[in-house]
């Protein structure tokens, strides 16, 4: 329970997101929402897969 | 010779594999984990989800891309679809020139003398007004389905050359395996050739000397090749090579893709239906009804496109659902992912008619893709884009018609 709470300050989404939903179709624990643009959800596992797909390197880990 | 391929979109794969196949050594490189760019697709929730493509090639197996898929030795099934459109007013009619009033047929006769005699070539907003409203309607349907523009950006002439390819080639086709069953077998092809796809290796520099591209820098490493193509479009191939030979804001086109799951069928056939009352969506398929496999057994994979002309994204798409609610009334469905595109993932790179073809500053640096089409709709205007590159520079035989 305790790295899923964190792992919402870990995982960001920065305003390149263009809402193309790359990320969520590849994240494998439906940690993210998409709607026009990402928002990190509370399954969020801070895998970091979303990262190496994102076409825009929107999605950042956060500093500590 | 070696060949640097920058980039694994379609435009990037679809000339690597060309040239693999004449006997280049050919390296890919791509930035993301994954190839294919917006022409590819992942499994969500046991549908095939695309990355950008409606699981469609605009001229089926009879256009650019389906002739030279055939001619690198691909194997991808590509169903044509039958009908090829239909319209939804009140009740469906399928597109075909019987569905159009005579008045309007003549219209469309007159502009062409016009062009052809006194080279008058307005965009087509001032034209369209002339029209009736099922001829107006099914315009503005199909240029926001097909290149996600409205009448007023483009002019006469470039959707002339797009109406003749259609006469010449046909309409849609959808490629059994959907998007993906393509790059895969590009892949595959490349790679038995010799050649190679680097993922995750995103090049970073092309370093020159005057008028020549000498070497690649990549995250990874250095390295040096005699020809360089790019599947970046001209703006961000120009940063790459430090030189900025061609800027173009907000000439992309911009559009928003919704997928559907559906217990029954909603169009029931594999064309294209063109909602004519609604105004932001512009035009849906159903691809599972071409290939089944797309979405998990029993349920329907339906698609639909909405074109955007502002930058509220949010509100666009809270109209779009509008429409589909609508349109969908009495179905039992769920709307299983929303995407959007612009700026550096947008639909088109380059609006449809501003495309400044191949050619660089740099004598063995060339562009492909979606930033330097040929006058053809998407993904065929990729591959014809990609024909002329290889007859007129690398004097290869192509199975396309280059005009
Ligand atoms: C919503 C939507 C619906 C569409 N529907 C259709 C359709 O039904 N039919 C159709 O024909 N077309 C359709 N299109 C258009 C079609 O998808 C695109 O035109 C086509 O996929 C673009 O291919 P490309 O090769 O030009 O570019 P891309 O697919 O964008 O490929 C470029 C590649 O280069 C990589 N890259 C970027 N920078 C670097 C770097 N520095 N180093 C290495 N690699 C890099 C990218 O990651 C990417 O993989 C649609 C597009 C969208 C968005
Ligand atoms: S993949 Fe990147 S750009 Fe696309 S929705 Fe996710 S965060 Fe945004
Ligand atoms: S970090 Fe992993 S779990 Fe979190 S959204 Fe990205 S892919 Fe999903």
């Amino acid at each position: 329970m305790g790295a899923k709470i964190n792992t919402k300050r870990i995982i960001k989404i920065t305003d390149r997101c263009v809402g193309c939903a790359v990320c969520m179709l590849v994240c494998p624990f439906d940690g993210v929402d998409v709607l026009g643009s990402a928002e990190i959800n509370e399954r969020c596992n801070a895998c970091m897969k979303c990262l190496m797909y994102c076409p825009n390197s929107a999605i950042e880990v956060k500093e500590g | 010779m070696r060949v640097a391929v920058i980039g694994a979109g379609l435009g990037g794969l679809l000339t690597a594999s060309l040239l693999s196949e004449s006997g280049y050594t050919v390296d890919v490189y791509e930035k993301l984990n994954f190839y294919g760019g917006r022409f590819t697709s992942f499994e969500y929730r046991g549908f095939q989800i695309s990355t950008g493509a409606l699981h469609m090639i605009p001229h089926g197996k009879r256009g650019p891309l389906g002739k030279l898929l055939k001619s690198v030795g691909s194997d991808v099934e590509i169903i044509d679809s039958k009908p090829e459109g239909e319209i939804l007013l009140n009740d469906r009619i399928e597109v075909r020139s019987s569905a159009f009033p005579l008045k309007s047929k003549f219209k469309f006769f007159k502009w062409l003398l016009k062009y052809r005699v006194l080279r008058i070539d307005p965009y087509m907003d001032a034209y369209e007004k002339e029209l009736d409203d099922v001829s107006a309607g099914f315009l503005r349907s199909f240029l926001g389905w097909s290149l996600s523009i409205s009448p007023s950006q483009i002019k006469f002439s470039k959707l002339l050359a797009i109406y003749n390819r259609v006469v010449e080639c046909g309409g849609p086709g959808i490629p059994v395996g959907g998007c993906k069953a393509v790059v895969d077998d590009l892949v595959e092809i490349i790679k038995s050739n010799g050649g190679s796809i680097r993922l995750r290796n995103p090049v970073i520099r092309l370093i020159t000397n005057g008028n020549t591209i000498k070497k690649l820098e990549s995250q990874k490493d250095v390295a040096e090749y005699d020809l360089f193509i790019s599947n970046l479009g001209h703006k961000l191939t120009g940063r790459l090579a430090g030189r900025e030979y061609f800027e173009h804001n907000g000439c992309e086109s911009k559009g928003v893709k919704y997928s559907i799951s559906i217990s029954k069928p909603f169009i029931g056939n594999t064309g294209v239906l063109f909602p004519l009352n609604c105004s932001r969506i512009s035009g849906m398929n159903e691809v599972t009804n071409a290939d089944p496999s797309l979405a998990p057994k029993g349920k329907h994979l339906l698609m639909a496109h909405q074109p955007l002309f502002t930058d509220n994204i949010r509100k666009e798409i809270e109209e779009g659902l509008k429409e589909l609610r609508t349109l969908l009334r009495g179905f039992d469905y769920e709307i299983i992912a929303v995407q959007s595109f612009h700026d550096d993932w947008p639909v088109n790179r380059i609006m449809s008619g501003l495309d400044r073809g191949y050619k660089t500053p740099f004598k063995n640096l060339f562009v492909v893709g979606d930033g330097a089409k040929g006058d053809d709709i998407e993904v065929d205007g990729i591959a014809l884009g990609v024909a002329k590159l290889l007859k007129e520079k690398f004097s290869e035989k192509v199975p396309v018609r280059v005009p």
